[in-house]
């Protein structure tokens, strides 16, 4: 009998133990590079976090971001790294959940004591990790674009803000489509921020709102939705409906007998990969608007398609997103070369302030003070499942994550508030 | 003395390893893996309130992290409405503070509210449902549309729950603008709560409440033909769960600083169910060593297979429950029971075969 109880709880302590073994031994080879990299000696990797999901809701948006921070920091080191230091990244999956995604965020700053983290997809993963790196002192470089109305001091919002996806596509609209205008977006953040902006730019511009409408995250039926768009008598769709649930917007829209030749449905949320499934059948026609798109007809777009074609054959398209995480990465390392230590985080913040990278959408540039980007403005035409740029800016505008049109009161201080304002950030 | 040693169930021993362990445990690692084990210890203060639902009474619930959300919801409303309005309510266009949440400004309050509500809203829906009968799987599928529409409604009134990208920012418990609670100082309050829960669940499980909770998962009918009021210990049983759940959610959400629709839907709520399952419901063990055992395995597996973690966990899970559904540490019970049995059969063996004899029956079945 007591044979029997001996063995039990050996076999809990071993399970225990192997448990917490894998836990300290990770800690252990953390803590010895952390102990070589205080003599910062030359030949040390210099560590780097890759923080998307391989798994879950989001990742197939993901999948490609992860895949160009590969290609970006591969293609780094083999041009001899920063300073003559290679960067090892390091990736964890978040599994499309915000709180897995704060527990990486600490694994990756606190274990693995990356200098920086080039990573999230969402705004929901990106505000879970702000408590973090307010508290550890650290990094990220946000890839996605995205609503704006937040500037965090650690973090750098590589993405669009709404005002540099909205100031030209919505004149441009409203002269060559119709006045006439009906708001759809999904029950979210990013859809209603945007179209408060949305809103006040199409009043400024002569045009009428006749319409507003959202759908809960997810939805898939957008009947009721089509029916009000066909009794408003609009002339055009703003749509800022996200994800999946595009396919059976743009599906429904069809159906319900709404045409795109005289009421395009017009978004700033579709990317490539959501083009191939709503399929082209149904995307014929409308208008989309982003910083970038894979069909951008530049050398240096080219060359970027080309390679991540030829690396990566997983079923991956390359988007604004992935283009966007690959300039990332790029910023990221010309500013680890600017820092005489890498782990000093007020500096390398300081470096990318004015901070340019020739990307593959053109020339962006870090603003001097707000950490967002000065990114390019295009819209195109889908047509045959494929976006034909009609739209390009001739530079990168500048980001205004309070937009004037609406906040006129942050125009001259760098379209935010103070830094030590509650509003600057959830806090 | 000696002949009560013996009698001391196996899994104690379990309890009590267990419990070293965690006592030492942040003398070894990392501060972050403190910080983790005390959102695993939360779990496993929600895998005993939904044990003793499922384990003990026989009500399968698909709907526990409704009541969990309910505490961390309250906790995560208090730390936004610190310092005045908060952005996403100032966004949706409202100017002040809503009545209902002035409550909730004090992190006590808001805790003991976060208790409170989910003990009472389990009790509501209790009463509603058992006492029209509902049982077995209509009570289940009830649960489950109650966790859809749980996050379906808190995404759709995002005017006071900030919608799908939840409440972020939460302090370990700091109390009027004060520091909050150091990582590991929280990690020791959670487990010694965690340690009063579960030793108020073992003391409930062996008083009378427990043992007529025990009935009615046996048989119900003949419950009543004795004169007992069956519905009425349901209804306590899930009130005191809901309590124990709300207590869970008030503590997890100052752990992660956050929380959203993901730790309250459909998905958490199946989550849990599968941690008692794997770790064997019915015994209090089973749900603590499920909960904290997957939860590692999951952040350990996914730190070193990026792509394919959940598939080999998947497996791990499919196989624990395929070969000993009793879940591991309900199996280890099942294998002392029987060795007491056979032992009063077959005094006489050898010492060495009987130690032998546990490993041939694990790996054999």
């Amino acid at each position: 009998m007591k044979m029997k109880r001996i063995i039990a709880l050996a076999a809990s302590m071993v399970l225990m133990a192997s448990l917490a073994g894998c836990g300290s031994t990770s800690s252990a080879s953390a803590a010895k590079s952390s102990g070589s990299s205080d003599s910062s000696s030359d030949g040390d990797p210099i560590k780097v976090g890759v923080l998307f999901s391989a798994t879950g809701s989001t990742a197939i948006n993901e999948k490609t971001m992860t895949n160009a921070c590969i290609m970006a920091f591969d293609e780094i080191n083999a041009a001899g790294g920063i300073n003559g230091r290679k960067i090892e990244y390091i990736h964890e999956d978040y599994a499309s959940d915000p709180a897995k995604c704060t527990e990486k965020i600490k694994k990756l700053i606190e274990q693995d004591e990356v200098v920086a983290t080039v990573g999230c997809c969402t705004s929901a993963s990106r505000q879970a990790t702000l408590t973090t790196l307010k508290d550890d002192d650290s990094l990220l470089i946000y890839p996605t674009y995205t609503e704006g109305e937040e500037i965090h001091p650690n973090v750098i919002y590589v993405g669009a803000m709404p005002n540099q996806q909205a100031v030209d596509f919505i004149p441009y609209l409203l002269q060559n489509i119709g006045k006439k205008v009906f708001l759809v977006g999904s029950d979210y953040v990013f859809p209603k921020t945007c179209n408060k902006e949305a809103k006040a730019l199409i009043e400024q511009n002569g045009g009428e709102v006749v319409g507003e409408e959202y759908a809960p995250l997810g939805q898939t039926d957008f009947s009721t939705i089509c029916n009000k768009i066909k009794q408003s008598g609009a002339d055009l769709v703003y749509s800022t409906v996200v994800g999946e649930s595009n396919v059976s917007f743009y599906k429904d829209y069809k159906q319900y007998g709404l045409n795109p030749e005289t009421c395009p449905i017009c978004t700033i949320s579709i990317e490539e990969s959501v083009l191939q499934a709503i399929g082209t059948e149904y995307s014929e026609g409308n208008y989309a608007s982003m910083p970038y798109f894979s069909s951008l007809d530049a050398p240096a777009s080219k060359e970027f398609v080309d390679k991540y074609n030829k690396k990566f054959n997983d079923g991956t398209v390359v988007t604004v997103l992935t283009e966007s995480a690959y300039s990332s990465c790029y910023l990221l390392a010309e500013a680890l070369k600017k820092v005489d230590d890498p782990t000093d985080t007020d500096a390398l913040i300081k470096a990318f302030n004015g901070l340019e990278f020739d990307a593959p959408q053109g020339k962006i540039k870090v603003d001097d003070y707000n950490h967002c980007t000065w990114v390019y403005s295009r819209f195109a035409k889908i047509h045959d499942g494929k976006f034909d740029i009609i739209y390009s800016s001739d530079k990168a505008i500048r980001p205004e994550p309070w937009p004037a049109v609406l906040y006129p009161q942050y125009k001259d201080t760098n379209f935010m508030p103070d830094w030590d304002d509650p509003i600057c950030y959830p806090q | 003395m000696k002949s009560k040693l013996k009698d001391f169930p196996v899994n104690h021993y379990i309890d009590i390893a267990l419990l070293i362990f965690l006592i030492f445990f942040p003398l070894f690692v990392k501060t972050f893996r403190v910080e983790m084990m005390s959102r695993y210890l939360c779990f496993a203060i929600f895998a005993l309130s939904l044990d003793l639902l499922w384990g003990y009474t026989g009500l399968l619930s698909l709907g526990h992290a409704v009541l969990f959300g309910m505490g961390g919801y309250m906790i995560g409303i208090c730390y936004q409405i610190q310092n005045g309005l908060p952005a996403f309510m100032t966004r949706e266009g409202l100017t002040q503070i809503p009545w209902f949440y002035i409550p909730l400004k004090n992190p006590i309050a808001a805790a003991a509210i976060g208790i409170l509500i989910p003990a009472l809203f389990a009790m509501l829906l209790g009463f509603f449902m058992f006492s029209s009968k509902i049982k077995g799987v209509f009570f289940t599928i009830i649960t489950l549309a109650l966790a859809q529409i749980f996050s379906e409604f808190i995404i759709n009134v995002q005017k006071y729950t900030n919608g799908f990208n939840g409440l972020q920012g939460v302090k370990r418990f700091a109390i009027n603008g004060g520091e909050q609670l150091g990582k590991v100082q929280y990690y020791y309050i959670v487990l010694a709560i965690a340690v009063l829960v579960f030793i108020f669940c073992l003391w409930l499980s062996r008083s009378r409440i427990g043992k007529i909770a025990t009935s009615i998962r046996e048989n119900e009918a003949r419950l009543g033909f004795f004169g007992y009021q069956s519905s009425h210990y349901k209804i306590l049983i899930y009130t005191i769960s809901g309590a124990l759940a709300g207590l869970a959610g008030v503590l997890y959400t100052p752990a992660t600083s956050s929380i959203t629709t993901q730790d309250i839907g459909v998905a958490a709520s199946t989550a849990v169910v599968v941690w008692i399952a794997v770790g064997g419901r019915g015994n209090l063990t089973g749900a603590v060593f499920g909960a904290l055992f997957i939860n590692w395995a999951q952040s350990l597996l996914s730190e070193h297979f990026s792509s394919y973690w959940q598939l080999i966990l998947g497996g791990v899970l499919l196989a624990i429950i395929f070969f000993i559904p009793n879940g591991i540490i309900g199996q280890i019970i099942e294998l002392q029971r029987r060795r007491t049995v056979e032992g009063v059969k077959i005094k006489e063996q050898s010492n060495a075969n009987k130690g032998a004899g546990l490993w041939r029956q694990i790996f054999s079945r």
